[in-house]
């Protein structure tokens, strides 16, 4: 199992974590771009309106399945196969599997996502997949586990990190979740039942793959980039355990007021703030670990997209418990609000973890430096001017204005009137959004063909950490 | 801490054991405790055409931007109707319910509006909704002759959205007449400059797509309408009859209600209608209006028309009661001669208003000159 001692061997396939970042930001850059074309429909209703693949619902799905799986996952997978090896110290279990995951994972999301596009999909939310796509895609899921899982289990380290907790939870948990979902409300389960357990899927969905994978991401980057270890051990080992067995149980807040049973509705209130307290022991174990470090931040683009993914991770955080309150969930559920609440976690929080964790590898895995600073600044600038004054700000007052209105005797008309110049908003900040991603999927393009040579520094630790460029 | 720390226990504990304990705690059980419920009597179950027109809901991702379920709070059962219940959905796999909503819910969407309302909205929606920011959906039509006719798709999306609600759908039409019943009109607010602007704007945003910008009848919707939208600028009407119409829409017609606006918006809505009148001469070689030729038409009406229309006019005849769109009193709602003349030619397809081809040509005249002659105005 070790690797043979005084003949280093690598750990890290530069090419495994390339390909992998290659599709994932084609994972941004096509969804992206139809959501740039959703939110142009939202002005213009006629835009393109005589193509059927190219009709609002359908890319509307597209553009949630294919940021989710696309990006988020496949980027996962990338960063994954950095880090694991890393954590394990010693190689994936299987460079092959590895491969031939690669292709079965590829495969599963051109036909999951060509079948919505194409008007074949499953009414699910999130699981919109057909059962052909599906059953390749949990295949190539399964096969990452096994290989990923597989590295953690051979590990020659007697005790796992946090962030190792969080990936085991994460691949389990949403193998089981996926099969479930795609078999059990798509085909099973009628009406309230099915609602109840397509809640648990949508909110496993995201609370648990995408928060913890993303939460072990940033237990691994945070000590890395500050060079400082974790503050608390033991206060992460009350975050994971807290986490993994609360937040599971409250997923029937997505279905508030709905048929579902009434006693799942106020069961599901207090599982889901108790989450706040949670949330609380993670963000409280990273601000004490970069408590003294803030001034490093503006200067180290990775762990400025760290630091401002933490802190949209505390405040999509917040809002979740505040959000199951009876009173506040009447007024903004349904409403842009929950929009713009989603695009928190997963652009403002997971996309950053993923920025940083890419700025942080990629000189690593191509032995380059960066192609342009000026690039890379601006991209940090877009994402995070785009997002938060254009996008999230706006549409969380429409939400409000939305709610209010469903909530007064005015005539439903006036909720989409009165919305289109936040819409119109909404569509200049994709406008940089998506021009800010695409600098940063095309810097680290030409840093791969084109950069300078890495300082020697940056080479020199890459080779000692065992990774082939 | 250290045994927590192992590969095992995260995985069996963290990774299976809490899925399984969610999913079979917050998932299983309350599908358990549902296992009683029976679908209400009054709710059939889907037929072949719904079903598919349930896949097409599904496909084109309608559900994405509408909901399918009435919540008990934020004004919903005004807005739409009674709160839904479990055993409505006894029959969606998978549900519907959804959790966005662009557009308005359509959980109580059964009898709500005409198929040809759905028809020309699915086409495209500012047909019938100039403000709407749906989607349009033209493959759901094609070209039959110079007549554009839903597929067997269309048709099944329309008989889908038909059956959402039909648990309730008399308990929601009793509702209605009985608020028909004790409409009263009210006396109509003083029309201001403000009223005025009001009502421009509203017709512009609710009312254009169907009855034309200028109220001429050829808004974009037409083709698909059957009886089409009335031609406004050629019929001369009272401010409350305008405001009854508006208020209670004319079942058997697309025209819906629109009580979803409150009395002043109606009233500026009606004082609109009414000033989009026009004046307009008659055709040339038609004859002028005589006493003569009234006479003539007052004798025919009593025997051609009086049995739908009445004997005045004024839409009481014995056969009238049983007739969607109901028949108008033309001492309140009276169309130009032209007009009147137009309609005796053609008919009006969709409603009990046949073309009268075996009526001679000055006969019609007669006629028509006659029923544009009954306006009062009270």
């Amino acid at each position: 199992m070790n690797p043979p001692a005084g003949e280093p061997r690598p750990v890290v396939s530069g090419a495994l974590v390339r390909a992998h970042a290659y599709v994932a930001f084609l994972g941004f850059v096509i969804p992206l771009g139809f959501a740039l074309i959703l939110a142009a429909k939202f002005v213009w209703p006629d835009f393109l309106g005589s193509v059927p693949w190219l009709q609002f619902g359908r890319i509307r799905v597209f553009h949630t399945n294919g940021v989710i799986y696309g990006w988020l996952s496949t980027a996962f997978l990338s960063i994954l196969y950095y880090v694991i090896p890393k954590l394990a110290g010693r190689p994936l279990l299987s460079e092959r599997l590895a491969w031939w995951t690669f292709w079965v994972w590829n495969l599963g999301l051109v036909l999951g996502l060509g079948a919505i596009l194409a008007g074949q999909m499953q009414g699910i939310e999130y699981a919109e997949f057909p059962p052909l796509a599906d059953v390749v895609f949990a295949a190539g899921f399964v096969m990452a586990l096994v290989n990923l899982l597989g590295t953690i289990f051979a590990s020659p380290e007697k005790q796992l990190y946090v962030s190792s907790w969080y990936f085991i939870l994460g691949f389990a948990f949403t193998a089981l979740n996926y099969v479930m979902a795609n078999i059990v409300p798509t085909f099973l389960a009628p009406g309230a039942a099915g609602a109840a357990i397509t809640g648990l899927w949508i909110h496993n969905a995201v609370g648990l793959w995408i928060t913890p994978i993303g939460v072990g991401l940033v237990y691994f980057f945070l000590p890395v980039l500050l060079k400082r270890p974790i503050y608390s051990h033991a206060l992460s080992l009350v975050g994971f355990w807290t986490l993994s067995f609360f937040y599971p149980l409250g997923g029937a807040h997505h279905f508030f007021f709905s048929p579902i049973p009434w006693w799942l509705q106020v069961l599901a209130v207090p599982l889901t703030v108790v989450l706040f307290a949670v949330v609380a022991t993670v963000i409280y174990n990273w601000l004490a670990t970069l408590k003294g470090e803030w001034k490093q931040v503006p200067g180290n683009m990775a762990l400025r997209y760290l630091a401002t993914g933490i802190i949209a991770y505390f405040a999509t955080c917040t809002q979740g418990p505040f959000h199951t309150f009876f009173s506040v969930q009447k007024v903004i559920h349904f409403t842009d609000w929950v929009v713009a609440h989603a695009h928190l976690a997963l652009l403002g929080a997971f996309t950053y973890f993923n920025l940083a964790a890419f700025t942080y590898i990629w000189p690593r895995v191509t032995g380059k430096e960066f192609y342009s600073k000026k690039l890379a600044e601006s991209a940090y600038w877009m994402v995070t001017i785009g997002f938060y004054v254009f996008y999230f700000l706006p549409l969380t007052a429409l939400g409000l204005v939305e709610g209010y209105l469903w909530m007064s005797p005015a005539p439903f008309a006036e909720s989409v009137i009165q919305a289109i110049p936040f819409w119109f908003s909404r569509l200049i900040g994709g406008v940089l959004i998506y021009g800010g991603l695409c600098a940063f999927a095309y810097n680290c393009w030409m840093t791969h063909r084109a950069g300078a040579r890495a300082p020697a520094a940056v080479l020199e630790e890459a080779e000692a950490a065992g990774v082939a460029i | 801490m250290n045994k927590f720390e192992r590969f095992t226990p995260v995985l069996l504990v963290a990774g299976v054991g809490f899925f399984v304990l969610s999913l079979g705690a917050m998932g299983f059980l309350p599908w358990i405790t549902m296992r009683g419920l029976k679908p209400p009597e009054t709710l059939p179950a889907y037929t072949s055409e719904e079903l598919r027109g349930r896949q097409v809901y599904i496909a084109e991702a309608c559900w994405h931007c509408h909901t399918l379920f009435v919540r008990p709070v934020a004004r919903e059962p005004e807005r739409y109707g009674p709160p839904s219940r479990p055993e409505e959905s006894l029959y969606d796999i998978p549900q519907l319910y959804g959790t966005r909503r662009v557009g308005p819910d359509l959980a109580r969407e059964a009898g709500r509006r005409s198929d040809d309302w759905q028809l020309a909205h699915l086409a495209n929606p500012r047909n019938t909704t100039p403000w709407s920011v749906m989607p349009p959906f033209p493959w759901l039509f094609k070209k039959e002759g110079n007549k554009i006719v839903p597929t067997e798709d269309g048709k099944a999306l329309v008989a889908f959205l038909q059956s959402q609600g039909r648990a309730v759908k008399e308990e929601m039409a009793k509702a209605d007449a009985s608020w028909a019943a004790s409409f009263r009109g009210g006396p109509p607010p003083l029309e201001t400059e403000a009223l005025k602007g009001r009502g421009a704007a509203l017709f512009r945003r609710e009312c254009a797509g169907c009855h034309g910008p200028n109220g001429d009848g050829n808004g974009s919707a037409r083709p698909f309408l059957g009886p089409p939208p009335e031609r406004l600028s050629r019929v001369k009407m009272t401010a409350a009859e305008a405001f009854r119409n508006i208020s209670l829409g004319a079942p058997g017609s697309s025209m819906p209600h629109w009580r979803e606006y409150g009395d002043e918006d109606r009233w500026a809505l009606a004082f609109h209608v009414v000033r989009l009148h026009r004046e307009e001469p008659l055709p040339a070689g038609a004859p002028q209006r005589s006493e003569a030729l009234l006479a003539r038409g007052r004798t025919l009406f009593q025997i051609q028309c009086a049995a739908c229309h009445g004997n005045e006019g004024r839409g009481d005849g014995p056969a009238a009661a049983a007739l969607k769109p109901s028949v108008p009193d033309f001492t309140v709602y009276s169309p130009n001669t032209a007009y009147a003349y137009e309609v005796m030619v053609e008919g009006i397809p969709g409603s009990a208003m046949v073309a009268f081809a075996g009526v001679s040509e000055q006969d019609r005249w007669a006629l028509a000159h006659y029923v544009s002659s009954l306006y009062t105005g009270r």
